[in-house]
Protein backbone atom coordinates (compact mmCIF):
# COMPACT_ATOMS: atom_id res chain seq x y z
CA UNK A 1 0.00 0.00 0.00
CA UNK A 2 1.37 3.26 -1.16
CA UNK A 3 1.29 5.63 1.63
CA UNK A 4 1.36 8.77 -0.83
CA UNK A 5 -0.47 7.33 -4.02
CA UNK A 6 -0.50 9.90 -7.39
CA UNK A 7 -3.68 12.15 -6.69
CA UNK A 8 -6.93 11.20 -8.76
CA UNK A 9 -6.81 14.02 -11.17
CA UNK A 10 -3.47 12.78 -12.21
CA UNK A 11 -4.37 9.29 -13.46
CA UNK A 12 -7.62 10.76 -15.00
CA UNK A 13 -5.25 12.96 -16.80
CA UNK A 14 -2.91 10.30 -17.63
CA UNK A 15 -5.45 8.03 -19.10
CA UNK A 16 -6.65 10.53 -20.82
CA UNK A 17 -3.78 11.53 -22.46
CA UNK A 18 -3.64 14.80 -21.49
CA UNK A 19 -0.90 14.99 -19.34
CA UNK A 20 2.33 16.48 -20.55
CA UNK A 21 4.79 14.27 -20.99
CA UNK A 22 6.78 14.97 -17.62
CA UNK A 23 4.39 13.99 -15.84
CA UNK A 24 3.12 11.50 -17.31
CA UNK A 25 6.21 9.68 -17.47
CA UNK A 26 6.03 10.12 -13.68
CA UNK A 27 2.75 8.31 -13.22
CA UNK A 28 3.90 5.46 -15.84
CA UNK A 29 6.93 4.58 -13.39
CA UNK A 30 4.54 5.01 -10.35
CA UNK A 31 2.34 2.68 -11.52
CA UNK A 32 4.74 0.43 -10.73
CA UNK A 33 4.75 0.40 -7.52
CA UNK A 34 1.00 0.75 -6.93
CA UNK A 35 -1.26 -1.48 -7.14
CA UNK A 36 -4.18 0.35 -6.33
CA UNK A 37 -3.11 3.14 -9.12
CA UNK A 38 -2.93 0.44 -11.70
CA UNK A 39 -7.04 -0.09 -10.94
CA UNK A 40 -7.88 3.18 -10.99
CA UNK A 41 -5.86 3.37 -14.64
CA UNK A 42 -7.17 0.20 -16.19
CA UNK A 43 -11.05 1.23 -14.62
CA UNK A 44 -10.63 4.92 -16.36
CA UNK A 45 -9.16 3.58 -19.72
CA UNK A 46 -12.15 1.10 -19.52
CA UNK A 47 -14.68 3.55 -19.39
CA UNK A 48 -13.10 5.15 -22.02
CA UNK A 49 -12.94 1.87 -23.87
CA UNK A 50 -16.52 1.77 -23.88
CA UNK A 51 -17.12 5.44 -24.87
CA UNK A 52 -15.31 4.29 -27.70
CA UNK A 53 -17.33 1.62 -28.87
CA UNK A 54 -20.89 3.60 -28.38
CA UNK A 55 -19.36 5.99 -30.57
CA UNK A 56 -21.31 7.10 -33.32
CA UNK A 57 -19.35 6.37 -36.24
CA UNK A 58 -17.83 8.79 -38.50
CA UNK A 59 -17.69 7.96 -42.56
CA UNK A 60 -14.51 6.37 -43.44
CA UNK A 61 -13.44 6.82 -47.99
CA UNK A 62 -14.37 3.08 -49.34
CA UNK A 63 -10.90 2.85 -49.62
CA UNK A 64 -9.65 3.11 -46.36
CA UNK A 65 -9.30 -0.26 -45.76
CA UNK A 66 -7.12 -1.50 -48.46
CA UNK A 67 -5.00 1.50 -47.66
CA UNK A 68 -4.45 0.98 -44.19
CA UNK A 69 -3.89 -2.89 -45.70
CA UNK A 70 -1.37 -1.28 -47.99
CA UNK A 71 0.84 0.63 -45.52
CA UNK A 72 0.65 -2.85 -43.41
CA UNK A 73 2.64 -4.65 -46.23
CA UNK A 74 4.64 -1.87 -47.10
CA UNK A 75 6.28 -2.07 -43.85
CA UNK A 76 7.71 -4.87 -42.70
CA UNK A 77 6.79 -5.13 -39.13
CA UNK A 78 9.57 -3.91 -36.58
CA UNK A 79 10.11 -3.68 -32.93
CA UNK A 80 7.24 -1.49 -31.64
CA UNK A 81 9.75 0.31 -29.40
CA UNK A 82 12.96 0.40 -28.89
CA UNK A 83 14.15 -1.92 -25.68
CA UNK A 84 14.78 -0.67 -22.98
CA UNK A 85 18.26 -0.21 -21.51
CA UNK A 86 19.23 -3.05 -19.37
CA UNK A 87 22.20 -1.38 -17.85
CA UNK A 88 19.79 1.20 -15.70
CA UNK A 89 20.99 -0.78 -12.70
CA UNK A 90 24.36 -0.05 -12.93
CA UNK A 91 23.99 3.37 -14.27
CA UNK A 92 21.64 4.46 -11.55
CA UNK A 93 22.45 2.16 -8.85
CA UNK A 94 19.00 0.76 -7.97
CA UNK A 95 15.94 -1.00 -10.23
CA UNK A 96 13.98 1.75 -12.05
CA UNK A 97 10.68 1.00 -13.75
CA UNK A 98 10.52 0.41 -17.23
CA UNK A 99 9.43 3.87 -18.67
CA UNK A 100 12.49 5.17 -16.79
CA UNK A 101 14.70 3.27 -18.15
CA UNK A 102 13.45 3.81 -21.50
CA UNK A 103 14.08 7.59 -21.09
CA UNK A 104 17.99 7.37 -20.05
CA UNK A 105 20.23 8.50 -22.51
CA UNK A 106 23.09 6.86 -23.91
CA UNK A 107 26.08 6.96 -21.35
CA UNK A 108 24.18 8.62 -18.80
CA UNK A 109 26.07 9.23 -15.33
CA UNK A 110 25.30 10.58 -12.10
CA UNK A 111 26.85 14.22 -12.38
CA UNK A 112 27.41 16.17 -8.76
CA UNK A 113 24.90 19.45 -8.83
CA UNK A 114 25.31 22.71 -6.77
CA UNK A 115 23.55 22.24 -3.57
CA UNK A 116 25.42 18.53 -2.80
CA UNK A 117 23.00 16.58 -4.42
CA UNK A 118 23.70 14.18 -7.72
CA UNK A 119 21.52 14.27 -10.75
CA UNK A 120 21.80 12.74 -14.47
CA UNK A 121 18.81 14.32 -16.98
CA UNK A 122 16.20 12.93 -18.89
CA UNK A 123 15.51 14.05 -22.37
CA UNK A 124 12.21 15.10 -23.01
CA UNK A 125 10.25 15.88 -26.51
CA UNK A 126 7.85 18.09 -24.90
CA UNK A 127 9.86 20.81 -22.95
CA UNK A 128 7.30 22.54 -20.43
CA UNK A 129 8.59 20.18 -18.18
CA UNK A 130 11.94 18.96 -16.68
CA UNK A 131 12.83 15.61 -15.86
CA UNK A 132 15.63 14.60 -13.40
CA UNK A 133 16.89 11.19 -11.96
CA UNK A 134 18.36 13.10 -8.47
CA UNK A 135 20.62 11.10 -5.55
CA UNK A 136 20.69 12.45 -2.18
CA UNK A 137 23.17 10.85 -0.05
CA UNK A 138 21.88 9.44 3.53
CA UNK A 139 20.65 12.25 5.75
CA UNK A 140 21.76 15.23 2.95
CA UNK A 141 19.11 16.49 1.06
CA UNK A 142 18.54 19.31 -1.34
CA UNK A 143 18.53 23.30 -0.52
CA UNK A 144 15.28 24.72 0.32
CA UNK A 145 13.31 25.72 -2.01
CA UNK A 146 10.08 26.39 -4.18
CA UNK A 147 8.35 26.12 -7.30
CA UNK A 148 7.40 28.80 -10.20
CA UNK A 149 4.93 25.92 -11.42
CA UNK A 150 4.32 22.45 -9.94
CA UNK A 151 6.59 19.69 -9.30
CA UNK A 152 6.28 16.01 -8.91
CA UNK A 153 8.44 13.64 -7.25
CA UNK A 154 8.31 10.09 -7.52
CA UNK A 155 10.69 8.25 -4.91
CA UNK A 156 12.66 4.94 -6.37
CA UNK A 157 15.11 3.89 -3.41
CA UNK A 158 15.17 5.55 -0.22
CA UNK A 159 13.08 7.40 1.25
CA UNK A 160 12.88 11.38 2.54
CA UNK A 161 11.17 13.90 4.32
CA UNK A 162 10.56 17.20 3.68
CA UNK A 163 8.88 19.25 6.81
CA UNK A 164 5.66 18.50 5.23
CA UNK A 165 5.64 14.68 4.89
CA UNK A 166 7.53 11.77 4.85
CA UNK A 167 8.09 10.08 1.29
CA UNK A 168 8.69 6.04 1.14
CA UNK A 169 9.34 4.05 -2.26
CA UNK A 170 6.58 4.75 -4.49
CA UNK A 171 5.25 7.62 -3.30
CA UNK A 172 4.24 10.65 -5.04
CA UNK A 173 5.31 14.19 -3.69
CA UNK A 174 3.36 17.44 -4.97
CA UNK A 175 4.91 20.65 -4.37
CA UNK A 176 2.81 23.93 -6.12
CA UNK A 177 4.04 27.28 -6.01
CA UNK A 178 2.80 28.38 -2.50
CA UNK A 179 5.13 25.23 -0.72
CA UNK A 180 8.56 26.12 0.22
CA UNK A 181 10.52 22.20 1.27
CA UNK A 182 13.48 21.03 1.75
CA UNK A 183 13.84 17.33 1.14
CA UNK A 184 16.43 15.49 3.61
CA UNK A 185 17.24 11.86 2.42
CA UNK A 186 16.67 8.93 5.46
CA UNK A 187 19.73 8.23 7.81
CA UNK A 188 19.81 4.86 6.88
CA UNK A 189 20.37 5.06 2.57
CA UNK A 190 20.85 7.19 -0.02
CA UNK A 191 17.47 8.54 -1.61
CA UNK A 192 16.95 7.95 -5.58
CA UNK A 193 13.79 10.34 -6.85
CA UNK A 194 12.29 11.14 -9.95
CA UNK A 195 11.82 14.87 -10.15
CA UNK A 196 9.32 16.66 -12.70
CA UNK A 197 9.42 19.93 -12.43
CA UNK A 198 6.96 22.32 -14.79
CA UNK A 199 9.42 25.83 -14.53
CA UNK A 200 12.16 27.25 -12.58
CA UNK A 201 13.22 26.53 -9.32
CA UNK A 202 14.03 29.11 -7.19
CA UNK A 203 16.34 28.44 -4.22
CA UNK A 204 15.22 29.99 -1.18
CA UNK A 205 17.46 30.83 1.97
CA UNK A 206 20.72 33.04 2.14
CA UNK A 207 22.89 30.35 0.36
CA UNK A 208 20.00 29.19 -1.80
CA UNK A 209 19.48 32.70 -3.44
CA UNK A 210 23.24 33.10 -3.73
CA UNK A 211 22.85 29.68 -5.92
CA UNK A 212 20.36 30.85 -8.39
CA UNK A 213 22.17 32.55 -11.18
CA UNK A 214 24.48 29.16 -11.57
CA UNK A 215 21.14 26.92 -11.96
CA UNK A 216 20.69 25.84 -15.13
CA UNK A 217 17.03 25.41 -14.94
CA UNK B 1 -19.56 0.92 -52.56
CA UNK B 2 -20.99 2.11 -49.82
CA UNK B 3 -18.77 3.80 -47.44
CA UNK B 4 -17.40 2.14 -44.62
CA UNK B 5 -20.00 3.78 -41.86
CA UNK B 6 -23.16 2.50 -43.25
CA UNK B 7 -22.47 -0.77 -42.99
CA UNK B 8 -21.62 -0.93 -39.17
CA UNK B 9 -24.51 -2.62 -37.57
CA UNK B 10 -26.80 -1.29 -35.15
CA UNK B 11 -26.73 -3.20 -31.54
CA UNK B 12 -29.35 -1.60 -29.56
CA UNK B 13 -27.97 -0.95 -26.02
CA UNK B 14 -29.23 1.45 -24.27
CA UNK B 15 -26.41 3.40 -22.72
CA UNK B 16 -25.16 5.62 -19.87
CA UNK B 17 -23.23 8.12 -21.83
CA UNK B 18 -26.29 9.19 -24.15
CA UNK B 19 -28.28 10.34 -20.98
CA UNK B 20 -30.05 13.88 -20.98
CA UNK B 21 -29.35 16.16 -18.41
CA UNK B 22 -25.61 16.80 -19.00
CA UNK B 23 -23.95 19.76 -19.64
CA UNK B 24 -21.96 18.12 -22.57
CA UNK B 25 -25.12 16.25 -23.53
CA UNK B 26 -25.62 17.91 -27.08
CA UNK B 27 -22.35 16.08 -28.00
CA UNK B 28 -23.89 13.17 -26.32
CA UNK B 29 -23.45 9.71 -28.50
CA UNK B 30 -26.52 8.08 -29.12
CA UNK B 31 -25.18 5.46 -31.35
CA UNK B 32 -25.37 1.62 -30.00
CA UNK B 33 -22.13 0.30 -28.53
CA UNK B 34 -20.02 -2.14 -30.71
CA UNK B 35 -19.35 -4.11 -28.03
CA UNK B 36 -22.48 -6.00 -26.21
CA UNK B 37 -22.29 -6.20 -22.33
CA UNK B 38 -20.51 -9.49 -21.34
CA UNK B 39 -19.45 -10.41 -24.59
CA UNK B 40 -16.39 -9.33 -26.22
CA UNK B 41 -15.75 -11.09 -29.89
CA UNK B 42 -13.43 -8.11 -31.06
CA UNK B 43 -11.08 -9.70 -28.59
CA UNK B 44 -11.08 -12.76 -30.76
CA UNK B 45 -10.66 -11.01 -33.77
CA UNK B 46 -7.77 -9.62 -32.34
CA UNK B 47 -6.40 -12.65 -31.21
CA UNK B 48 -7.17 -14.13 -34.70
CA UNK B 49 -4.64 -11.25 -36.11
CA UNK B 50 -2.43 -12.25 -33.85
CA UNK B 51 -2.25 -16.38 -34.34
CA UNK B 52 -3.05 -16.34 -38.09
CA UNK B 53 -2.48 -12.51 -39.60
CA UNK B 54 -6.21 -13.18 -40.03
CA UNK B 55 -7.18 -10.70 -43.00
CA UNK B 56 -10.91 -11.28 -42.53
CA UNK B 57 -11.13 -10.98 -38.76
CA UNK B 58 -8.76 -7.48 -38.95
CA UNK B 59 -11.35 -6.35 -41.89
CA UNK B 60 -14.01 -7.14 -39.23
CA UNK B 61 -12.05 -4.99 -36.92
CA UNK B 62 -11.22 -2.16 -38.64
CA UNK B 63 -15.12 -1.94 -39.59
CA UNK B 64 -16.03 -2.01 -36.06
CA UNK B 65 -13.27 0.86 -35.14
CA UNK B 66 -11.90 2.75 -37.73
CA UNK B 67 -15.16 5.25 -37.80
CA UNK B 68 -15.14 5.40 -34.07
CA UNK B 69 -12.00 6.22 -33.70
CA UNK B 70 -11.90 8.47 -36.35
CA UNK B 71 -15.40 10.13 -34.61
CA UNK B 72 -13.36 10.14 -31.08
CA UNK B 73 -10.41 12.13 -32.24
CA UNK B 74 -12.74 14.72 -34.52
CA UNK B 75 -14.31 15.09 -30.96
CA UNK B 76 -11.27 16.39 -29.58
CA UNK B 77 -11.38 19.31 -32.35
CA UNK B 78 -8.93 17.46 -34.84
CA UNK B 79 -9.92 18.35 -38.43
CA UNK B 80 -11.22 15.06 -40.39
CA UNK B 81 -8.34 14.19 -42.41
CA UNK B 82 -6.48 13.88 -39.11
CA UNK B 83 -8.81 12.02 -37.65
CA UNK B 84 -8.81 9.78 -40.58
CA UNK B 85 -5.17 9.85 -40.26
CA UNK B 86 -5.03 9.09 -36.71
CA UNK B 87 -7.74 6.04 -37.35
CA UNK B 88 -5.56 4.54 -39.77
CA UNK B 89 -2.53 4.76 -37.52
CA UNK B 90 -4.01 3.10 -35.13
CA UNK B 91 -5.18 0.11 -37.01
CA UNK B 92 -2.23 -0.35 -38.56
CA UNK B 93 -0.60 -1.00 -34.68
CA UNK B 94 -3.85 -2.85 -34.02
CA UNK B 95 -2.42 -5.25 -36.82
CA UNK B 96 1.19 -5.09 -35.63
CA UNK B 97 0.58 -5.34 -32.11
CA UNK B 98 -1.96 -7.97 -31.80
CA UNK B 99 0.78 -10.34 -30.05
CA UNK B 100 0.96 -8.22 -27.05
CA UNK B 101 -2.65 -8.12 -26.69
CA UNK B 102 -3.91 -9.69 -23.37
CA UNK B 103 -7.75 -10.06 -22.27
CA UNK B 104 -6.87 -10.57 -18.71
CA UNK B 105 -6.05 -7.19 -18.45
CA UNK B 106 -8.19 -5.04 -21.26
CA UNK B 107 -11.19 -5.30 -23.06
CA UNK B 108 -10.97 -5.35 -27.06
CA UNK B 109 -11.92 -1.40 -27.35
CA UNK B 110 -9.72 -0.23 -24.24
CA UNK B 111 -6.97 -1.79 -25.84
CA UNK B 112 -7.64 -0.11 -28.71
CA UNK B 113 -8.16 3.40 -26.64
CA UNK B 114 -5.23 3.08 -25.40
CA UNK B 115 -3.40 2.46 -29.16
CA UNK B 116 -5.56 5.84 -30.16
CA UNK B 117 -4.45 8.02 -27.42
CA UNK B 118 -1.41 7.57 -28.05
CA UNK B 119 -1.50 8.17 -31.47
CA UNK B 120 -3.33 10.64 -31.11
CA UNK B 121 -0.52 12.54 -28.76
CA UNK B 122 2.23 11.51 -31.33
CA UNK B 123 0.46 12.74 -34.21
CA UNK B 124 -1.22 15.54 -32.86
CA UNK B 125 1.33 17.16 -30.31
CA UNK B 126 4.18 15.44 -31.46
CA UNK B 127 4.98 14.08 -28.40
CA UNK B 128 5.30 10.66 -26.25
CA UNK B 129 3.42 9.17 -23.92
CA UNK B 130 4.82 7.01 -21.48
CA UNK B 131 3.59 4.13 -21.13
CA UNK B 132 3.04 1.66 -18.00
CA UNK B 133 4.77 -1.98 -18.80
CA UNK B 134 2.67 -4.19 -16.88
CA UNK B 135 5.47 -6.82 -16.23
CA UNK B 136 7.10 -4.22 -14.99
CA UNK B 137 5.30 -4.49 -11.09
CA UNK B 138 6.31 -8.09 -10.38
CA UNK B 139 9.63 -6.35 -9.67
CA UNK B 140 8.74 -3.70 -7.71
CA UNK B 141 4.83 -4.99 -5.74
CA UNK B 142 5.29 -6.20 -2.30
CA UNK B 143 1.51 -7.26 -2.76
CA UNK B 144 0.47 -10.45 -3.75
CA UNK B 145 0.53 -11.82 -7.18
CA UNK B 146 -2.67 -11.73 -9.35
CA UNK B 147 -4.42 -14.76 -8.88
CA UNK B 148 -4.15 -17.78 -11.63
CA UNK B 149 -7.45 -16.93 -13.52
CA UNK B 150 -6.76 -13.65 -14.46
CA UNK B 151 -8.96 -14.22 -17.92
CA UNK B 152 -11.62 -14.46 -15.50
CA UNK B 153 -11.01 -11.68 -13.47
CA UNK B 154 -10.40 -9.37 -16.60
CA UNK B 155 -13.75 -10.60 -17.73
CA UNK B 156 -15.38 -9.67 -14.94
CA UNK B 157 -13.81 -6.18 -14.48
CA UNK B 158 -15.20 -5.48 -18.49
CA UNK B 159 -18.61 -6.77 -17.46
CA UNK B 160 -19.17 -4.49 -14.25
CA UNK B 161 -17.95 -0.84 -16.58
CA UNK B 162 -21.40 -1.00 -17.70
CA UNK B 163 -22.74 -1.17 -14.25
CA UNK B 164 -20.08 0.40 -12.66
CA UNK B 165 -20.68 4.03 -14.60
CA UNK B 166 -24.18 3.57 -13.79
CA UNK B 167 -23.13 4.32 -10.40
CA UNK B 168 -21.81 7.74 -11.31
CA UNK B 169 -23.24 10.94 -10.98
CA UNK B 170 -24.09 13.33 -14.06
CA UNK B 171 -21.79 15.68 -12.59
CA UNK B 172 -18.78 12.57 -12.41
CA UNK B 173 -19.82 11.27 -15.92
CA UNK B 174 -19.62 14.95 -17.20
CA UNK B 175 -16.31 15.13 -16.32
CA UNK B 176 -14.93 11.74 -17.56
CA UNK B 177 -16.52 12.95 -20.75
CA UNK B 178 -14.80 15.86 -20.98
CA UNK B 179 -11.56 14.16 -20.18
CA UNK B 180 -11.91 11.24 -22.37
CA UNK B 181 -13.84 12.68 -25.81
CA UNK B 182 -12.94 16.26 -25.45
CA UNK B 183 -9.33 15.60 -24.66
CA UNK B 184 -9.19 18.10 -21.42
CA UNK B 185 -7.42 17.97 -18.49
CA UNK B 186 -9.11 18.54 -15.12
CA UNK B 187 -7.62 22.16 -14.99
CA UNK B 188 -9.47 22.85 -18.51
CA UNK B 189 -12.33 20.86 -17.29
CA UNK B 190 -12.87 23.30 -14.07
CA UNK B 191 -12.18 27.02 -15.74
CA UNK B 192 -14.99 25.95 -18.86
CA UNK B 193 -17.43 24.39 -16.22
CA UNK B 194 -16.59 27.61 -14.48
CA UNK B 195 -16.11 25.15 -11.23
CA UNK B 196 -13.45 25.74 -8.14
CA UNK B 197 -10.48 22.82 -9.56
CA UNK B 198 -11.00 21.65 -5.68
CA UNK B 199 -14.48 20.61 -6.71
CA UNK B 200 -13.52 18.91 -10.10
CA UNK B 201 -10.68 16.88 -8.13
CA UNK B 202 -13.23 15.81 -5.86
CA UNK B 203 -15.72 14.66 -8.31
CA UNK B 204 -12.68 12.76 -9.91
CA UNK B 205 -11.71 11.13 -6.57
CA UNK B 206 -15.30 10.41 -5.78
CA UNK B 207 -16.13 9.06 -9.37
CA UNK B 208 -13.13 7.00 -8.92
CA UNK B 209 -13.86 5.53 -5.84
CA UNK B 210 -17.60 4.51 -6.99
CA UNK B 211 -16.08 2.95 -10.34
CA UNK B 212 -13.40 0.82 -7.92
CA UNK B 213 -16.25 -0.15 -5.04
CA UNK B 214 -18.67 -1.19 -7.97
CA UNK B 215 -15.68 -3.35 -9.97
CA UNK B 216 -14.46 -5.12 -6.59
CA UNK B 217 -17.81 -5.77 -5.96
CA UNK B 218 -19.77 -9.54 -6.22
CA UNK B 219 -20.95 -10.07 -10.13
CA UNK B 220 -24.70 -9.08 -10.05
Amino acid sequence: MIRNPAPSELLLDYASGTLAEGPALLVASHLAYSEEARADVAALEAVAGDMLASMPAEVLPDDALARTLARIDAEPASAPTSPPKDDAMRVVGTAIPTPLRRYLPEGAHWQAALGGFEEIELPLRDNSYRATLIRMAAGRGLPAHRHAGSEYTLVLAGGFSDGHGRFDRGDICVADPSVEHKPVADHDQPCVCLVVAEAPVRLTGFFGRLLNPFLKR
Amino acid sequence: MLAVAARVPAIPFPHVWGRAGSVVSDTAPVAASVVQPGVDDSAELIEAVARRRDRAAFAELFRRFAPRVKAFVMRSGADPDMAQEVAQETMVLVWRRAETFDRSRAGAATWIFTIARNKRIDLLRKATHADFDPEDYVLFSTEAPESADSAAIGREVRERVGVAMQQLTPDQIDVLRMAFFQEKSHSVIAKEMKLPLGTVKSRIRLALSRLREAMQSEAP
